[in-house]
This record gives C-alpha cells, sequence and structure tokens, in this order.
C-alpha cells in the first residue's frame, strides 16, 4: 500500500525528519531512509517481480535521494513523490537493462517459492500480474497504482500526472486488453 | 480456481511482499548515508563557482570555441553548449559499458564494499565528482532554451546512464516516455541535451559508439544509437551557438556499417 505505514509512524515523523534532513542532519536522512527502505523495496518488488532486480533498484533510489531529497519540496506527500522516484529507477531498469523477459520466467517461480499457503489463488495473482506488466505502459501504471496498491483515481493521477478521467480510461483499456487473457 | 464473476484487477493486492534483506538495508542505508554526508560537506566546501570553472574551462578551449566566440551568442553558447569532450578524441576505444548515475549533480558513490553484494557492470551506480552547483539545486540535465518542455512524468527523476566515446568524450542518455534523450556531457558544467530520438513502444536503446571526426574545419559528433534490433549513425554539429543533429550528414551515414564506413562517406 502507498501509504505511510512501513514504521508505523504517523506523516508528522515524516515531516520533523524531512525539515532535519534539509538542514544536514545525517541521522536523520538515515532515520527516514531506513523507514521507507522496505517501501522502496516492495515497490520495486511489485513492479519488477524479481527480488534482484529490486534490491537493485532500492540501491539505486537510496542513492539518489541522499541528494534528490533536497528537491523535494513538500506540494506532495513524500510518499507520493518517493513512489515517483521509485517508478522512475523501475522503469530505467527496465528499459535500459532488458530484463523483462527474464523476470518474466523467473515470475513464475517466485510465485511459487514466495507465496503462502493457497498455492491456486497465488498462482492465480502471480498470472494475473505477469499479465498487468505486459500491458503499454501508461495501462499498467494505472491498474498497478489503482488495484495493486489500491490507491483512490485521484492518487494515481498524481502520481501519473494526468488527470483522473485519463486514469480511468487507462484502466478502460487496460481491462479490454487483458479481457481475452484473463 | 476459475472465478469468472470476480474483478481479476481485485485479485492484485494479493501479492504477497518479500522482506528486504536486513543486510543489504543495512548496507545500502549505510552507502547513502555517507553519500549524503559527502554531499553536505561539499556543499560547504565548494571550489571555484560554476562559471569561474566554466570560463576557465572556455580559455582552455579556444580553438573550439573561436568561431563561435566570434559571434553575438558567445556568452550563451558558453553557457549552453560546452563540448569540452569534443575536443580530445585521444583514446581509440569504442564506447564502453553503459554507467547508471544519478542525474547530476550526482551524489559521490560508496566503495563497492559498502554493499553487501556485487552489481552488474552495466548497472553499477558510478562516482561523478562533479562539482556542487553554487545556486538553487536542479536535478537533470539542463534543456536548451529552445528545447519542447520536458515530460514530467520522467524527465525529473530518471536516472541518467552514461557512455564513453573517444578520448574524454562522454554521452549521457535516459528514456523518457516513449523517447531516448541524448545529452553531451562535461563535468564542469553538466550535460546538455542534444537529440531526442523517437523509441518504438517496447523496445529499448542506447548510444553506441561515439567519436569526433573533422571534416571541412568543422568537428562533428558521430553517435550510433542502437534501438531495439536496429543501429543508426547521427551526425551533431554546432549551429548557432547550439548543438544538434546535422540531418543531411546524418542521412548520408545513418545505415554505415561501422566507423570506417561512416569516416568514408563523410569524406566524399
Amino acid at each position: 500500500m502507498l501509504a505511510e505505514s512501513e514504521g508505523e509512524e504517523t506523516g508528522d515523523d515524516t515531516e520533523l525528519l524531512l525539515v532535519r534532513v534539509r538542514a544536514g542532519d545525517a541521522d536523520a536522512f538515515e532515520r527516514l531512509l531506513t523507514r521507507y527502505y522496505p517501501f522502496i523495496f516492495k515497490t520495486a518488488f511489485r513492479w519488477l517481480g524479481h527480488r534482484t532486480d529490486a534490491e537493485d533498484v532500492t540501491q539505486s533510489v537510496c542513492m539518489r535521494l541522499a541528494d534528490a531529497i533536497q528537491g523535494f519540496d513538500g506540494r506532495s506527500r513524500f510518499t507520493s513523490w518517493l513512489y515517483r522516484v521509485t517508478l522512475n529507477a523501475v522503469r530505467d531498469m527496465q528499459r535500459s537493462q532488458q530484463r523483462r523477459k527474464r523476470q518474466l520466467a523467473e515470475v513464475a517461480a517466485l510465485a511459487s517459492e514466495e507465496r503462502a499457503p493457497d498455492q491456486e489463488d497465488q498462482l492465480r495473482v502471480a498470472d494475473i500480474w505477469r499479465k498487468v506488466r505486459e500491458l503499454p505502459e501508461k495501462q499498467r501504471d494505472a491498474v498497478f497504482l489503482v488495484y495493486g496498491e489500491q490507491l483512490s483515481q485521484a492518487e494515481a493521477a498524481a502520481i501519473m500526472r494526468c488527470k483522473e478521467v485519463t486514469v480511468s480510461w487507462h484502466i478502460h483499456n487496460a481491462r479490454k486488453t487483458l479481457r481475452d487473457l484473463l | 480456481m476459475n472465478r469468472p464473476d470476480r474483478d481479476p484487477f481485485e485479485l492484485l493486492p494479493g501479492l504477497i511482499d518479500p522482506e528486504p534483506d536486513p543486510g543489504v538495508m543495512r548496507a545500502t542505508i549505510a552507502a547513502s548515508r555517507e553519500a549524503f554526508l559527502r554531499r553536505q560537506q561539499g556543499g560547504r566546501t565548494a571550489g571555484p563557482g560554476w562559471h569561474e570553472r566554466l570560463a576557465d574551462w572556455l580559455r582552455s578551449r579556444r580553438n573550439w570555441m573561436a568561431p563561435v566566440v566570434a559571434g553575438a551568442f558567445a556568452a550563451a553558447l558558453a553557457v549552453a553548449i560546452l563540448p569540452g569532450p569534443l575536443l580530445t578524441p585521444e583514446r581509440p576505444e569504442a564506447v564502453g559499458d553503459g554507467e547508471q548515475v544519478a542525474d547530476l549533480p550526482a551524489p559521490a558513490v560508496p566503495p563497492d564494499t559498502a554493499l553487501s553484494r556485487g552489481r552488474d557492470a552495466d548497472s553499477e551506480a558510478v562516482a561523478e565528482p562533479l562539482p556542487a552547483p553554487t545556486g538553487p539545486i536542479r536535478m537533470g540535465a539542463q534543456p536548451a532554451p529552445d528545447a519542447p518542455p520536458p515530460d514530467r512524468d520522467l524527465a525529473d527523476l530518471s536516472p541518467m546512464q552514461i557512455v564513453h566515446g573517444d578520448g574524454d568524450l562522454r554521452l549521457g542518455y535516459r528514456f523518457v516516455a516513449d523517447r531516448l534523450d541524448l545529452f553531451l556531457l562535461d563535468e564542469a558544467a553538466g550535460g546538455r541535451q542534444i537529440d531526442s530520438i523517437p523509441v518504438p513502444p517496447g523496445a529499448s536503446g542506447r548510444p553506441g559508439e561515439a567519436f569526433i571526426l573533422r571534416r571541412d574545419g568543422a568537428e562533428i559528433l558521430v553517435v550510433q544509437t542502437e534501438l531495439g534490433d536496429d543501429t543508426a549513425w547521427h551526425a551533431y554539429e554546432v549551429t548557432d551557438g547550439s548543438i544538434g543533429r546535422n540531418e543531411a550528414l546524418s542521412a548520408r551515414i545513418a545505415d554505415a556499417s561501422d566507423r570506417r564506413e561512416v569516416e568514408a562517406r563523410l569524406a566524399e
């Protein structure tokens, strides 16, 4: 979920940390990373379906945050901003390293490795994720954010920097694309 | 299990996320903290300002700048182009593997030992000891004044990859939506966008070989771009204070089989 729930701490705590980070407090920066590292990793994993790639993306995002954090202006929620940063890193990996085919082949194995009790359900979920990952980019983004991350369409639109109706349109098209496959 | 009456998208949250590896997590956070500290220290102990370094660089590039400085655009050109690497095409090697870096100015990167496991060479985050800017921080390469507005979806924060051409020639590239943006990089002044190439859906791409050659007294930057299974050569030159693609020369060399053929065609 795209929420500040990883550390059971409030948005106010994050705000205070961000104030300290902007002042150059390395301890605050470390605490902020510790809190949001699982969020970055899990987000990357959902998009990539591969642990090693998710770790690579997480490392890349964390290193970039050392500099990019100063550019966070607070106009959006920190998690929304961080989600965008992570998503950009995910896309870059997908495009530049051409790992998608390998990922797709490994998702099935990973599904049985890391899924719990109801194997059939989990395989079904993994199968849907695999097909969603093959959608055109905008459709995939919209489906992931609204259904995978369970965001409102307004929140998804903010992350995708488009209008809500556009998110609806991408989901509609995704549904059409996948109708026969699912 | 077949549940045709249930929206399959509703099943997506059912994915069980794995937990991150604690060792990798600790190493990554420690490395990022070091980079953060270095950035803070770098900001406080910055050397000569950006403009001073730029002026130094320009003084060392008089030959390249001479035809341009004579014009009224000299000052703007100094800020905008910075084709330093164009002047030293000494190294004979072809382009090496790409390196992933943060947007310019890049944070310092931890030593490899700080990370708990190795990384692929083509995804290595590298230290780019670019100086900290003296003004407000801006992520990413500076667009040309007449460049189209960037795609806000991705342009702000998508990491830039770097490839090396001849000598100290460095090109940056990154994907933004459905295009591949190319940048000419210079340590003193960051990046200068030189091209934006449409990329077919689902395809990937990157610059391949890159080098400088002289033609009729002018220096031409030649870049081979790989898009999916196709490759194409493009020629770039300085015109009216900016560097951009020369369509006529690019058309002439587009399908050349190798560098030797490019040179032969441009010599005609």
